[in-house]
């Protein structure tokens, strides 16, 4: 398994091995490609039946709503194309790396989120598929700690298999049974 | 519960009920639901609802209500069975719904204790027995003598140590049971003063606000008649103009400080019914809450379970040199429960700054949270505070008062500044994250003071969080989850941060140290 090849096994404390140094790596670029297409499919369909309503022949609309309508379509327009942005440029910043005793997640555009999960305290994971992620072929693997659902890390936009790998790796993971009383 | 079922693991197989007055907690728990029903069917039955109910028919309707309840109860006892094994209990229930419920003794993490008031003439007890799974995996016994109750739940301890000792010598469950045999030893007591305290310093108005409700309005009522009474001396001494000043003045004045004394009642009522005859106390490895004065209530904690203690003081706690520590442990499949009834918390209420330090040192020995350094946060925290909250509101503010007030308002919205200022001064001085060998300690508060303290190994997640100001600073909050919820210090230095968080996971990942 290409996790394994990350070492955080040492003891001297100048060693240490430090969260700001981890390498890691990308999750799928398809995961981006996915959010912009429902991004664009979800509030672009919206927008059209919006305008398709103010254009139709059939009946006339009464005075404010015409103006309501149009607002919301710039309303709708306006949220879906900073959404677009936004995943544009924050996808790829999702990045992971899997070493011997912990999965750490990195994310975030404005805001930078380094989160550390240690195995020992795995309580248990899962991997979940919507439709549009089997689509893509996509998974994203959630791991559930006794800090609550809150705090639930979840890994979005693994590629299907390798979610399976990194599944298979936390569950044969020694530690993992050893937490529980 | 027949007593003759005394806990032994020699339990028979067949199904067996409990206690025949188990029935009147079922009929107290229906009642209970009908109140909380009765709330959505009030506004109905107002709006003319009940115009369509003949009042000759009312004393019926009533009397058939009482009766379902009655058979409903009867019946919920009838279908309330279980059965204990060597390895768990299993409990059938329900009259049309029948869930069958499956308790190995392993996933049990608590059993509490409740006493309502409908079973204090007999001494009987409710036992929950409480899984870390979801909320709805939890069983209940009612009408349990207090003996059976405690014979229960030695059942129970003894049925998890024996599992987790399977691989040992029959003779080390020897030496376990015998010692689980010692008598509570009282570590704490809190007097009617110390829940008086309490009561002032923390405002438990909520729980009674709702039950005087109905009185809010007679109370108002008086203070208009007074006032409306003593109206002709007044116009008769100041003059007719002067009435305006003194009813709005009066009023104000009345309405404060009788909201004030009323609150403060309220306050130190609800905190009577809730801590009366409150006893802390150790046993073996647990801590058990005893109190209450209507219903009494028993919670207990295993010393392994509590993640994080807490010391909170208000700035009224402080002046008065008082202490609310709590105990928490893990919230995981817990829904949200009201402070009274959690399980998850476990409180000492109002204690002295000294007796807070030897309970906590009793649960993390050599702890230093109110003595260590703390490092506090950046200045930047501050400014922060200042532009998203300060600046906001002193805007919303100068508005309001310039636009009402003219000049004046100006300096009404200096004023609002200056306290701001300093109130948020005074929150960013108080973050501060400390560590040692053993434990990290985390103290915020404003004016008044919190400590947290938890042990190093019972960290269950580390998370680093900032964003492009913070980063150009090299600023990070730090997030610290634990299994009683998050920790968070702000505005930390990369180095700080980073370093602990990797001596942390370094150590926990080293070490293996359980959580439980």
């Amino acid at each position: 398994m290409q996790a394994s090849e990350f070492s955080n096994n040492v003891i001297p404390v100048s060693e240490l091995p430090s969260l700001t140094t981890v390498p890691s790596e990308p999750i799928s670029p398809a995961y981006r490609c996915l959010n912009l297409w429902l991004t664009s499919g979800i509030f672009g369909g919206v927008a059209a039946i919006l305008v398709l309503v103010l254009i139709q022949p059939w009946f006339a609309l009464l005075p404010p709503a015409p103006f309501i309508v149009s607002l919301c379509i710039g309303g709708v327009l306006f949220i879906g194309s900073w959404l677009f942005l936004y995943h544009f440029f924050a996808d790829p910043l999702i990045r992971y790396s899997i070493r011997e005793q912990d999965l750490v997640l990195f994310k975030g555009l404005l805001f930078k989120d380094v989160i550390c999960q240690p195995i020992l305290r795995i309580q248990h994971i899962d991997i979940q598929r919507g439709p549009f992620e089997r689509m893509a072929g996509l998974a994203t693997l959630k791991v559930y700690s006794a800090g609550g659902s809150l705090h639930t890390l979840a890994i979005p936009g693994l590629p299907a298999d390798t979610a399976e790998t990194i599944r298979q790796f936390v569950l044969n993971h020694s530690d993992l049974t050893q937490d529980e009383a | 519960m027949s007593e003759s079922v005394s806990a032994s693991a020699s339990m028979t197989e067949g199904w067996q009920r409990a206690s025949k007055w188990s029935v009147l907690h079922f009929l107290f728990e229906q009642l209970k639901h009908s109140v909380n029903l009765a709330f959505y069917a009030v506004p109905a039955l107002l709006l003319g609802a009940h115009n369509n109910i003949p009042e000759e028919l009312m004393p019926l309707l009533l009397l058939g209500l009482g009766v379902t309840f009655v058979v409903s109860g009867v019946l919920k006892y009838w279908f309330f069975q279980f059965t204990v094994s060597k390895t768990g209990i299993a409990i059938r229930s329900g009259v049309f719904d029948r869930t069958y419920t499956d308790l190995p003794f392993e996933r049990i993490q608590n059993v509490k204790f409740d006493q309502p008031f409908y079973f204090r003439f007999n001494d009987m007890l409710v036992v929950t027995l409480d899984t870390a799974g979801s909320a709805k995996q939890e069983a209940r016994f009612a009408g349990v003598t207090r003996d059976y109750a405690e014979a229960v739940k030695h059942t129970i301890l003894q049925a998890r140590k024996v599992l987790q000792t399977q691989a040992k010598d029959a003779s080390d469950e020897e030496a376990v049971s015998s010692e689980s045999d010692i008598a509570d030893r009282v570590i704490n007591r809190r007097s009617i003063k110390d829940l008086v305290l309490h009561g002032i310093t923390n405002n438990r108005i909520w729980i009674l606000l709702g039950a005087a409700a109905p009185f809010y309005d007679q109370g108002t009522n008086w203070v208009i008649e007074q006032m409306t009474a003593l109206r002709p001396h007044i116009e008769q001494w100041f003059g007719s103009e002067a009435v305006t000043f003194w009813y709005v003045g009066v009023m104000t004045a009345m309405v404060a400080f009788g909201l004030l004394v009323i609150m403060a009642l309220l306050s130190v009522g609800g905190s009577i019914l809730m801590y009366y005859g409150y006893t802390l106390s150790k046993r073996d490895d647990k801590y058990i809450r005893r109190s209450g004065l209507i219903n009494r209530q028993e919670v207990s904690m295993k010393h392994s379970r509590i993640q994080v203690f807490r010391m909170q003081q208000d700035w009224l706690d402080r002046l008065l040199k008082r202490v609310n520590l709590y105990f928490e442990q893990n919230v995981t499949g817990t829904q949200y429960q009201p402070e009274a009834k959690a399980t998850n918390k476990l409180l000492v209420p109002s204690v002295t700054v000294a007796e807070a330090e030897s309970l906590a040192d009793d649960v993390f020995a050599q702890q230093h949270a109110r003595h260590i350094q703390y490092t506090g946060a950046h200045v930047r925290y501050f400014w922060r505070l200042m532009f998203i909250v300060v600046l906001p509101l002193t805007l919303g503010v100068g508005s309001l008062t310039i636009g009402i007030l003219g000049a004046y308002g100006v300096l009404l919205t200096l004023a609002f500044v200056g306290c701001a200022s300093v109130v948020a001064r005074a929150c960013w001085k108080r973050w501060g994250l400390a560590h040692d060998d053993n434990y990290i300690y985390l103290r915020k508060g404003a004016f008044g003071v919190d400590y947290w303290c938890f042990p190093r190994s019972k960290l269950q997640q580390v998370a680093l969080r900032t964003n492009i100001f913070m980063k150009k600073r090299r600023l990070v909050s730090l997030d610290l989850i634990l299994a009683s919820g998050r920790l968070t210090m702000p505005y930390l230095s990369e180095e700080v941060a980073y370093a602990l968080a990797d001596h942390s996971l370094a150590e926990i990942e080293r070490d293996k140290p359980g959580w439980m």
